[in-house]
């Protein structure tokens, strides 16, 4: 298939679901009781001007289908609307928050993929032994954790109750700067809530890709050649267990992007979860359509990202 | 330069013991080529395995036997010490091309790393040597090939890269599980081929596994035929195809056509091979041999030496005389 | 070797048996014993507890657990046992009718996916895949923020954004089906979709769609009591909610307000999780022997 010809598949269907999503965006706000203009326009903090303005970014004296293209061409530009509540662009709004969410995503999905392929190993060099029993159980009792709630007893226990971590915020009230240490203290329960919901279930994926691997022929012929079980593991059959891994990957930041929301609610982390719950509460909803594009667009992104690094990686794609 | 003697395999399973091999034994000439014949489920694989140490032992176990190599017992050698033979001294190559190259490592060096782990070679004259390889197995540009993929070759390709990989260390002997079953009638012919050379330009002892009877005619000196892991012939290719001493050979040869016989019907044998869980009593061939008589259900028969390095596990035949 | 047609499912002997299966499994036995305690409680709440779960009590806000309240009482004076047992209503209310209808979409797709095949199948999974890459909870998010939070939409809602999962497992389990012989003989003697679908397709994947169900309906439960968290379900009484109120009492050290809402959810989560392991085990007692049987496969290929 070649390489470009992959990537510009990926490509194509990126693109593709970004319209899909921007769609459903445009006929939601359309069946909302009291149509587009109560999404819109129906804020009583604002002056007429303002409305007008709206009114006529949207085009809601307009047809539907010039709606539609006057609507998806303000997502795709950044035209999201006005927020209710902070009475400026949605998108500056959501846009300036976002830095801070990642400062929780990324170090939980960096520590979930990490932890997360090395226990997968460890249960899968020894499969049903004691260590994998244990990390069998211990993946059921996160799949039905919820990470809200794991956040609370984490937050009580630490805090509440042995005052060693701040409860909240991502860096203390009184400090005038950003300060490493103090992001690292403030990271640490929210960070372990994400992961740990989510670190269980990576594992177990991790460990059946190890083991399919395993049963597979050429493991045999690896072995067959002579060599060294750590050979046969680790230069044979890991590299081919984490093809399907870094597919993984892309599912999870879905997974740790809809678990921020639930987990900076709680921290009063100051990102886009925390927003969501905020918006929601205020009922601004240029700002929660707002959003839902934007995690949207994220997680399509990160999957076509990780799509990339599939196809880097499997020489299956890459030749011919 | 191979004995094995009285080999028993069985493998332990939560629904049952499923015996795989049992009280099997034979010999290897050097230099010489032999086949071990049978239907599937006949426990040829599993011999292989067996002398290879690649059986997986927690369900699979060894329950009796002696595996002697150039005068080296090999089942009971340390992981470390079987790992210096395997792959170097006795090789092998599989059954499905297809799966059995790692999809994810370059041809070239899947060649090379025996050479780098059996003999110190560093990754550039190991790389050579593999190009070599790849060149005296009939893969053209050999030297560009190597950089690829094993998705980009054919079957009949991968099968040679199996060969050049098993002949890197020129071992002394090498084991080829079916290693044509998957490949089209002309590529297997030209593996065949290309086997028969090679064995003859490296002077390598040869193991062929097959259920092919044609195959094993034309490139096997001695032949074993299996049966539910029963050995129930040995004899070379000549003997047992003009006269077999064991009612299964003479059903598997009255099955396949004959350039040199004028076949007017093929006669299937009736029936199909027994549950390795509770395999039949006595003789396992018992249930579907037109020859069965009551011993036969009773007790399983020894291998009788009918004649000088040729025996048959049947009740009808017995020491010193062939039978009819 | 030709196949009988007919359902696979339990008969009244195999219900016996069934049962015995299932009890293998202490936790599947627990979960359901819990489960049971729970929805009769949830039935009885009104006899439990009579009295009005709404009506403040301002003289015992914010009581730390004790004798009288054993779970404390919240910033309204409530009794939090008495909001546990009535919280339950709703979200087993929930669970049962998004699982049915997500077990209900997913199994009609599904089997029009594996039966028609080619450009049906194609636009089916091609809509199951958009559904998939959406994330779930900002999509229910969003749909119950602008369409209105009321309980009919969010038990639609969570039903609608479900059913891929199930319509994948489905489609392959029709798929293997249609190939087997009795199909073909069906479809040779004349019979129609209806009963090639629901004499045969349907009954024989009955187990693997209800085992499938019960997997997912802990899913069911944590997207719900996430959506009452971030306040989008405005059930006065209901687990979730009661941690959305709880976060500005944290502060003030009512640990409990969050800390036993969420223990419910968790249970009851967990209670469905184990429930669905035992039905599968009951259900389908082959799969456990995949293992060995890929080994006496490599001994019999032998």
């Amino acid at each position: 298939m070649g390489f470009a010809t992959y990537i510009a598949k990926r490509l194509v269907t990126a693109v593709l679901l970004i319209f899909v999503v921007a769609t459903l965006n445009f006929v939601i706000v359309h069946l909302a009781p009291g149509g587009p203009d109560a999404i819109l326009l129906n804020n009583p903090r604002m002056s007429p001007e303002a409305r007008a303005a709206i009114l006529k970014s949207f085009g809601l004296d307009k047809p539907l289908y010039e709606q539609y293209i006057l609507y998806v061409g303000g997502l795709v530009s950044g035209k999201w609307g006005t927020s209710y509540f902070y009475l400026t662009s949605s998108y500056a709004v959501i846009a300036q928050r976002i830095p801070a969410t990642l400062a929780l995503m990324i170090p939980s999905l960096l520590l979930t993929i990490v932890a997360g392929i090395f226990i997968g190993i460890l249960a899968s060099r020894k499969p049903f032994s004691f260590a994998d029993k244990f990390l069998s159980s211990f993946s059921f009792f996160f799949y039905a954790m919820p990470a809200f709630w794991l956040g609370f007893v984490l937050l009580t226990f630490f805090s509440l109750f042995l005052g060693l971590l701040p409860a909240s915020g991502m860096i203390s009230v009184t400090s005038t700067r950003f300060e490493l240490l103090d992001y690292l203290r403030h990271l640490i329960l929210p960070m372990t809530t994400l992961t740990l919901v989510n670190l269980a279930n990576f594992s177990l994926l991790m460990r059946s890709s190890l083991i399919e691997v395993l049963d597979q022929n050429y493991i045999t012929t690896a072995r067959g050649k002579g060599l060294s079980e750590r050979l046969v593991f680790y230069r044979h059959a890991l590299r081919n267990a984490l093809l399907p891994t870094v597919t993984m990957v892309g599912l999870f930041v879905g997974f740790i992007l809809t678990g921020a929301i639930l987990t900076e609610t709680v921290f009063s982390w100051p990102g886009l979860g925390l927003l969501t719950f905020d918006s929601i509460f205020r009922r601004d909803y240029p700002i929660i359509l707002g959003l839902f594009f934007m995690f949207s667009v994220m997680i399509i992104f990160s999957n076509f990202v990780t799509d990339i690094i599939y196809g880097l990686l499997d020489p299956r794609i890459t030749y011919d | 330069m191979l004995s094995v003697a009285d080999l028993t395999v069985n493998f332990y399973l939560e629904s049952g013991i499923v015996s795989a091999v049992n009280h099997v034994s034979f010999d290897v000439r050097k230099r010489s080529s032999f086949g071990i014949v049978g239907e599937s489920g006949s426990g040829k694989t599993v011999t292989a395995l067996a002398i290879m140490g690649l059986l997986p032992m927690p369900p699979g176990k060894v329950d009796s036997g002696t595996v002697l190599f150039k005068g080296e017992e090999l089942l009971s050698k340390a992981p470390n010490d079987m790992r210096k033979i395997r792959g170097n001294r006795i090789t092998m190559i599989y059954q499905d091309p297809m799966t059995s190259l790692n999809p994810v490592l370059r041809v070239g060096f899947q060649i090379a790393e025996s050479l780098m782990v059996h003999e110190g070679l560093p990754y550039r004259d190991a790389k050579s040597k593999a190009i070599e390889l790849m060149g005296l197995t009939g893969i053209s540009a050999a030297d560009k090939r190597a950089e690829d993929y094993p998705h980009q070759f054919s079957g009949g390709m991968r099968q040679r890269i199996m060969i050049a990989m098993a002949l890197a260390t020129k071992p002394d002997l090498l084991i080829a599980d079916e290693p044509t079953t998957a490949l089209d009638v002309i590529t297997q012919a030209q593996i065949l081929a290309l086997l028969k050379r090679l064995q003859a330009e490296y002077g390598l002892t040869v193991i062929l596994i097959t259920h092919d009877l044609g195959i094993v005619a034309e490139l096997c000196d001695d032949i074993m035929v299996m049966y539910a892991g029963h050995a129930m012939e040995r004899a070379t290719a000549r003997e047992l195809y003009s006269e077999p001493q064991n009612p299964y050979t003479r059903g598997l040869l009255e099955s396949i056509t004959r350039a040199d016989k004028d076949i007017k019907r093929l006669n299937s044998i009736p029936g199909s091979i027994p549950d390795l869980i509770k395999p039949p009593k006595g003789c396992r061939f018992h249930t579907r041999c037109p020859m069965v008589f009551d011993k036969c259900k009773e007790d399983e028969p020894p291998d009788f030496e009918v004649a000088a390095n040729r025996f048959s596990k049947c009740w009808l035949a017995t020491a010193g005389r062939k039978t009819r | 070797m030709i196949e009988r047609p007919g359902k696979t499912q339990p008969h009244f002997r195999s219900a016996v048996k069934f049962l015995r299966l299932y009890s293998r499994d202490r936790s599947a036995v627990f979960g359901l014993i819990f489960l049971a305690v729970l929805i009769s409680a949830a039935s009885l709440a009104f006899a439990l507890f009579p009295v009005d779960p709404d009506m403040p009590n301002l003289a015992s806000t914010l009581l730390p657990p004790s004798p009288v309240h054993p779970i404390g009482t919240d910033y309204i004076g409530r009794d939090q046992l008495m909001l546990i047992v009535y919280g339950a209503r709703p979200s087993l209310i929930i669970a049962f009718a998004a699982g049915a209808i997500l077990a209900l979409l997913g199994t009609i797709t599904g089997l029009v996916a594996g039966y028609f095949g080619g450009r049906v199948d194609g636009s089916i999974m091609r809509t199951a895949d958009i559904f998939l890459t959406i994330p779930t909870l900002p999509l229910v998010l969003l749909v119950v923020a602008v369409l209105g939070p009321n309980l009919i939409n969010v038990m639609l809602i969570i039903g609608l954004t479900g059913w891929p999962v199930m319509t994948r497992i489905v489609r392959a389990d029709t798929i293997s089906l249609m190939k087997r012989d009795f199909i073909e003989i069906e479809k040779v003697m004349g019979a129609g979709i209806r009963r090639i679908l629901f004499g045969h397709l349907f009954p024989n994947q009955l187990n693997s769609i209800l085992v499938y169900t019960s997997l997912s309906i802990p899913v069911v439960i944590l997207t719900e009591a996430g959506l009452e968290f971030l306040g989008l379900a405005p059930i006065s009484v209901s687990w979730g909610f009661m941690l959305n109120t709880s976060i500005s009492y944290w502060i003030l050290g009512a640990w409990w307000l969050s800390f036993f809402p969420g223990l419910a959810i968790f249970s009851t989560a967990l209670a469905f999780y184990f429930v669905s392991d035992g039905l599968k085990a009951a259900l389908n007692p082959k799969q456990r022997r995949r293992q060995e049987s890929l080994v006496v496969q490599l001994a019999e290929r032998k």
